[in-house]
Order: structure tokens, then C-alpha cells, then sequence
């Protein structure tokens, strides 16, 4: 076996000064990399109660143990920390080339602490840091620091939303972005406004075994449905029009499930009438990313997040105003999903005159002039800039204000998709989707769980988040585990025996089987994430272990997230979600309490949602 | 009379993003619409999901769901992301 030890670079910049920290073997062999690791190392290095804001809060950049091997989706890098905007544990995912830049600079992370006195950016160069003077840069936006910042080397920064501690800032690496949970924010605290690293080092050794399965899955990607067409022909966007015939993207604030115009910002018509390139992360064989004809020129084709809150929430039905929004926010360095959510608040808050705003549904210059506020906290933007949760308690509305723990809902209304709604209740980081992706078995993918059904849901949602974790502890690109669904389920047709008896089997075998699969040790490797991770760790490791790492990784969150005094009553959804119905014959809309107490069964937890001392110990938690 | 919103290339053969109909239930909404294409245009389209007001037609009547006036029927392929 390997020697698993991971360095990371700590750097504190009230002192100035640095120093490589080994991380031991037995701590990677339980939590992976990335965001595992990322966590373990934030719960460890933290007193409770400790503000996201204070200097001895570290900011944590952390790649994994496949970063540099080329392997397919594996070229990311997690930022993890408390989030100023839920209070919660933060990790924040982000592609582009900065992991294997950081690799290649000698390090599998960077830890960083303490406060600058001025704007600095951290050079990270052949194992060796350096804080540089960013007074030129403060200020400006991400595209024009990266241009600034020497062109060889990948580049983490921040726009003025990050300076200006807006708890929805994010970081940004190319066009690529660490959208949620607000870790511009924190960066912004200390006066860091970018991370830079190049270096020479040897990032993997890779034998031919180790080519042999890279040729093998990236092949299988480009083979699979949904890798290999959909996601590469559509981007993102292909979501539009399924969401949209679910009744499940957010419309007016998440008052309706869509809306007769939505159609007009189908992915489908962003490739036809648009689309110049695609466009992608290193190593990734999908390129689920789009280059668009703009007014302007040509820039960012908009994601499907960014096209669900900041066009259609907003009632905005063009794709190229919706493309300059997600740009805007892009360059102020702000996450489209929680300012989409913010806006959309806050014109709800108008209409019923609890607001005195200019905002309303489709009224492109008002929300581009808010948007601009918001980063520079000037006007009404200061009032947005501290989020749904903390707007409606300054003006009223809290049944209608879409956030989770304090994080704003992404593009999917669980009232079309109730395990999504389990899984928006109880993620650690607050309302968000892609810790579990339920609503791809659910609504959007080719075979569907029952949405409106809570049974084996909670079974469905433990799987999915604890696969999850373990599959953004290496790093991956959670995209790839859509391709785990076999391809002939996307060839069947929607009349035959089989498709139906598909449908009636997913429904009511899903739970029972991920029950029994969940307490099975399980040797065998079925996916390719383990085999990889064998490949790495130069011993085996099967699909049991490495579910058992997800598992604990995500109760450690957990710890931390109790740690920090957000109890079992955070998991829940807004008033409005649990509520008020969007489909005809409903009565209400999530529900969620039979799931959750399901749920926290399933999970080894007691009725309060704390983690039990057997759970613990079942899962080699030291807390 | 319900709405019928096709699938982008469906829409594109049509000409039209949405149609309506008095048809009595999804399978004669749906004969109606195959009438309006050729049959080896048709075939791509039997791998959509029908949805009718946003639920799957495999947990209403399938084919036999019926339709009532203001009713919405969608078609829709697979799709993922985030």
C-alpha cells in the first residue's frame, strides 16, 4: 500500500508566515480527501461557537487523492469553512484547472488563518508561499483580477461581493465557480483576495493498469445517454423543459411551478439559436459548460441553476438577459442560485408592499441595478446582501422566504419531488441539491421513483448523500454518478411492459434494497469511484468501505454542524413548501415529518437528529 | 379543451410549442398528435415521459388518464445536472 499522507500548506496571514502540515495516513484512509478531509481538518482545528468572521477561522482548499492523475472529472478542488450564511459547515465545489495547478505546486491543500492588515493574494510556487500585495486588485471584478494575476498559474479569487463579506459570496476559478454557502465571504474577512499556485511536481504516478480503467470509464462517459449526449449536446439547460413539464421549477418565487413562457429558455434552444462552443474542466470528457452569443459579444451560457432563479423565479424569459445577469453575478463574485432566491423574495415582499423596492417580475433593469447594489452593499442592496433569511426577519414574510438553515433552494420545487425535499431539509450545508441529487431519480431522470410518494425515500436520501460525500471527498464531479444509471433505462420506451415494470420496481423495491445494502460490508466494486480510489491507495477497495467513508464524513458534518448549536429543528422546509399546494388535487405540499423521523432511523440517529455513541463507533467517528 | 406542450423537436416538426385539444384521454391526445408526424419522427418521441399537470401518466390511468378542460400534458425526455 501507498503512503496516504496529505500535505497541506498552512499559511497565517496576520504573522505572514507558512509551513507545510503532513496530514497521517489513518486520518486520509477514513476521510478520503477533499471535502472529507476538509471537514475533519475544520472540526479539529476550531473552538465551538467560533464566527465564520473571527481571524482563527480557517479557510480550507483541499484537492484529492486523484487530482492530477487525469483521471475523467476528477480535477476539482473543495473549499470548506463555516459559512457566514448558514452558520453551518461550508464546502463549496469548484472545476476548472486551480486543483491540479495546486497539485503541481506541491500541495494537496491550503489552510488558511489569521487576517492580513491589506489586501494581499497568496502565490503558492514549488512548494514555496508568498503573500503579495493585492492593493491594485481590491475591487475589482474576478475577470479582470484573473487577467491581472500571471497567466500560467490557477487562480482561486474573489470579486467585490467577497470584499464586502456578502454571506452568498463565492470564489471563482476561470468561468468555473465555488458558488454556495458563502466562502468569498470568509475569504474576503482576511483580506485574501486570491489564491494563486504553478509548480512542476510530479502529480500521479500512473501505471498502465491505472490507463487501462481511465481509457475504460472516460469511454463508457462518452457512451452513457446521459454523459455522453445530453449533457455534452444541452449542458445543463437540458433540465428546462423537464422541470418545467413537472411543474418543479421556480416561478415567481416558488408560487407556481412554471410558467407558459419557461419554454423559451430550453437548453434546446440555447444550442440552436446561440451556442458557439462547449466548454469544460480539465480532464472532463462531458464539457457540460456552453460559450454563447451574447448582445454584447459572446460569453458564459448560463447553467441551469442560474436560468431557474435569476430567469424564470424572476420572470425572465430571455436567455441572453438571463446569460448577462449570471455574468454579472459571476463577475461580482456572488452565487446565482442565492441571489436568484434573494430577488425573488424580495419582489414578493414588494408586491404585498412589505418591501419599498422598485423590483417586479420581469423587470430586467431593476434586478440588474439591485444585483450590482447587493455586491457593493449600497441602497437597498445592503438590505439584500444579508440574505432571505435574515430579510424576512427585518421585514416579515418568513412562510414565504425560500432558504433552508439559511441557504437559498436551488432550481427544483420539492413539492414535485418529495425526497428532494427530505434531502433540501436535512443537508448539512442547508438547502442545496447536489448533495444527493434525488430529484435525477425522482422527476428528472429516465425512471421515476414516485415523486409524490414518501416510501423509501429516506432510504433513497441517506444513499444518495452518503454517496455523495464520498464521491466529492475524492474529488469528483458529482455529474458523473448520473451515468450510474444503466443506459437501457434511457432506451425504453414510456408504453412498454418493461419501462413500467422499471417504474413499479424502483418505487417500491428502492427503499427495502438500499436498507439491506446500506448494512452490507460489500467488497465487490460496482462503480468506478472505488476503483479509482484502489488505484490511488495502491490497495483495494470495495463499494462497502467506501459508502462507510461517505457515511462517516457526513455524520461528521453533522457533529460539527450540532457542535456549532443548530439542532434537529433546522431540518425542515419553508412554510410555503410544506404548505401551500402547486398541483391540482393536492392538499399541502412536502411531507415531511413521516420522512424525517424515517429518516434519522435510517441514519443511526435519535429522535432529536443527533448521532448515537453506536453510530459512532459503527462508523470510527472520533468527535 | 387541455394543452398540449410537446418536446422541443417534437415542437420544431409541428411548428407550433403547444396545441390544444378536446381529446377525452392521453391516448387520444396522443393518436391525435402522431397523425401530425411521420411515423419514424414519431417512434423518437415514445421514449418521453407523458406528464399530465406535472404527475407521470404511470401513476395516474396511464394511456387511459383522462383530460379535462385547463389540463396540461407534457412531454418530456430524460434530463440531468445541476
Amino acid at each position: 500500500m501507498k503512503s496516504l499522507t496529505a500535505t497541506y500548506l498552512e499559511v497565517d496571514l496576520t504573522s505572514g508566515g507558512s509551513s507545510a502540515r503532513p496530514v497521517p495516513s489513518e486520518v486520509v484512509e477514513l476521510y478520503l480527501g477533499g471535502r472529507g478531509l476538509g471537514a475533519r481538518l475544520l472540526f479539529d482545528s476550531t473552538p465551538p461557537g467560533l464566527d465564520p468572521f473571527d481571524e482563527r477561522m480557517p479557510i480550507i482548499f483541499s484537492v484529492g487523492p486523484l487530482t492530477g492523475s487525469a483521471a475523467p472529472q476528477s480535477n476539482r478542488f473543495v473549499v470548506t469553512t463555516k459559512s457566514p450564511a448558514t452558520g453551518a459547515i461550508a464546502d463549496s465545489h469548484c472545476g476548472g484547472s486551480f486543483a491540479t495547478k495546486l497539485k503541481k505546486a506541491g500541495f494537496d491543500g491550503v489552510i488558511v488563518r489569521g487576517r492580513s492588515p491589506r489586501p494581499v493574494y497568496l502565490e503558492i510556487k514549488d512548494g514555496k508561499a508568498e503573500l503579495k500585495d493585492a492593493a491594485h486588485l481590491w475591487g475589482k471584478g474576478t475577470v479582470a483580477t484573473q487577467a491581472a494575476l500571471p497567466a500560467s498559474f490557477g487562480k482561486a479569487v474573489i470579486g467585490p461581493a467577497g470584499e464586502n463579506r456578502v454571506p452568498f459570496a463565492c470564489i471563482v476559478s476561470q468561468n468555473r465557480i465555488a458558488g454556495r454557502t458563502g466562502t468569498g465571504a470568509v475569504m474576503g474577512s482576511k483580506n485574501l483576495k486570491a489564491i494563486i499556485a504553478d509548480g512542476s511536481a510530479a502529480t500521479f504516478e500512473r501505471d498502465e493498469a491505472f490507463k487501462e480503467l481511465q481509457k475504460e470509464v472516460t469511454e463508457f462517459l462518452r457512451s452513457h445517454p446521459m454523459t455522453g449526449q445530453i449533457l455534452p449536446t444541452l449542458g445543463t439547460a437540458n433540465l428546462v423543459m423537464t422541470c418545467a413539464g413537472r411543474n418543479i421549477i421556480p416561478t415567481r418565487n416558488f408560487q407556481k411551478g412554471h410558467d407558459r413562457r419557461t419554454p423559451e429558455l430550453a437548453g434546446e434552444r440555447m444550442r440552436d439559436e446561440l451556442l458557439i462552443r462547449k466548454d469544460g474542466c480539465l480532464s472532463c470528457p462531458v464539457k457540460c459548460g456552453r460559450h454563447i452569443r451574447l448582445g454584447k459579444g459572446e460569453g458564459k451560457g448560463p447553467e441551469f441553476e442560474t436560468i431557474g432563479l435569476l430567469g424564470n423565479n424572476l420572470g425572465i424569459f430571455d436567455m441572453q438577459t438571463v446569460a448577462e445577469l449570471g455574468e454579472l453575478c459571476d463577475d461580482l463574485g456572488m452565487d446565482t442560485i442565492s441571489m436568484g432566491g434573494v430577488l425573488g423574495f424580495a419582489t414578493e415582499l414588494t408586491e404585498r408592499g412589505l418591501l419599498n423596492s422598485e423590483l417586479a417580475w420581469g423587470r430586467v433593469e431593476a434586478y440588474h441595478e439591485a444585483i450590482e447594489a447587493t455586491a457593493r452593499r449600497s441602497g437597498l442592496g445592503a438590505e439584500l446582501a444579508e440574505g432571505t433569511r435574515a430579510l424576512a426577519k427585518r421585514r416579515g414574510g418568513e412562510e414565504f422566504a425560500i432558504q433552508v438553515k439559511g441557504l437559498e433552494l436551488p432550481a427544483y420545487d420539492p413539492r414535485g419531488c418529495f425526497g428532494q425535499g427530505l434531502e433540501y431539509a436535512t443537508n448539512n450545508r442547508g438547502g442545496c441539491h447536489v448533495r444527493g441529487s434525488t430529484m435525477f431519480l425522482e422527476a428528472t431522470g429516465p425512471v421515476s421513483i414516485d415523486p409524490h410518494s414518501t416510501a423509501g425515500k429516506p432510504e433513497l436520501v441517506v444513499f444518495q448523500q452518503d454517496m455523495n460525500a464520498a464521491v466529492s471527498s475524492l474529488v469528483f464531479c458529482y455529474f458523473a454518478s448520473y451515468a450510474v444509471l444503466p443506459a437501457f433505462a434511457f432506451k425504453l420506451e414510456a408504453s412498454s411492459a418493461a419501462y413500467r415494470l422499471a417504474m413499479a420496481a424502483a418505487s417500491r423495491a428502492t427503499g427495502p434494497a438500499l436498507w439491506l445494502a446500506m448494512r452490507m460490508k460489500n467488497p465487490a466494486q460496482l462503480l468506478w469511484f472505488e476503483k479509482f480510489l484502489s488505484a490511488a491507495w495502491g490497495r483495494r477497495v470495495g463499494l462497502g468501505e467506501f459508502m462507510r467513508a461517505g457515511a462517516r464524513i457526513y455524520n461528521l458534518e453533522r457533529l460539527y454542524n450540532l457542535r456549532e448549536g443548530m439542532s434537529g429543528s433546522a431540518d425542515t422546509l419553508p412554510r410555503r413548501l410544506l404548505d401551500e399546494p402547486t398541483f391540482p388535487g393536492a392538499k399541502a405540499g412536502v411531507p415531511l415529518a413521516d420522512m424525517l423521523r424515517r429518516y434519522y432511523r435510517v441514519r443511526g440517529w435519535d429522535s432529536e437528529g443527533v448521532p448515537t455513541p453506536a453510530t459512532l463507533r459503527r462508523l470510527a467517528i472520533r468527535s | 379543451m387541455a394543452l398540449f406542450v410537446p418536446h422541443y423537436a417534437l415542437a420544431k416538426r409541428l411548428g407550433r410549442t403547444e396545441l390544444r385539444s378536446e381529446a377525452a384521454t392521453v391516448g387520444a391526445l396522443l393518436d391525435e398528435i402522431r397523425a401530425l408526424v411521420p411515423p419514424e419522427e414519431w417512434r423518437a418521441s415514445l421514449r418521453a415521459a407523458i406528464l399530465v399537470n406535472g404527475r407521470h401518466i404511470h401513476y395516474l390511468q396511464g394511456m387511459k388518464t383522462p383530460l379535462a378542460a385547463d389540463d396540461e400534458v407534457w412531454m418530456v425526455f430524460p434530463s440531468s445536472g445541476g
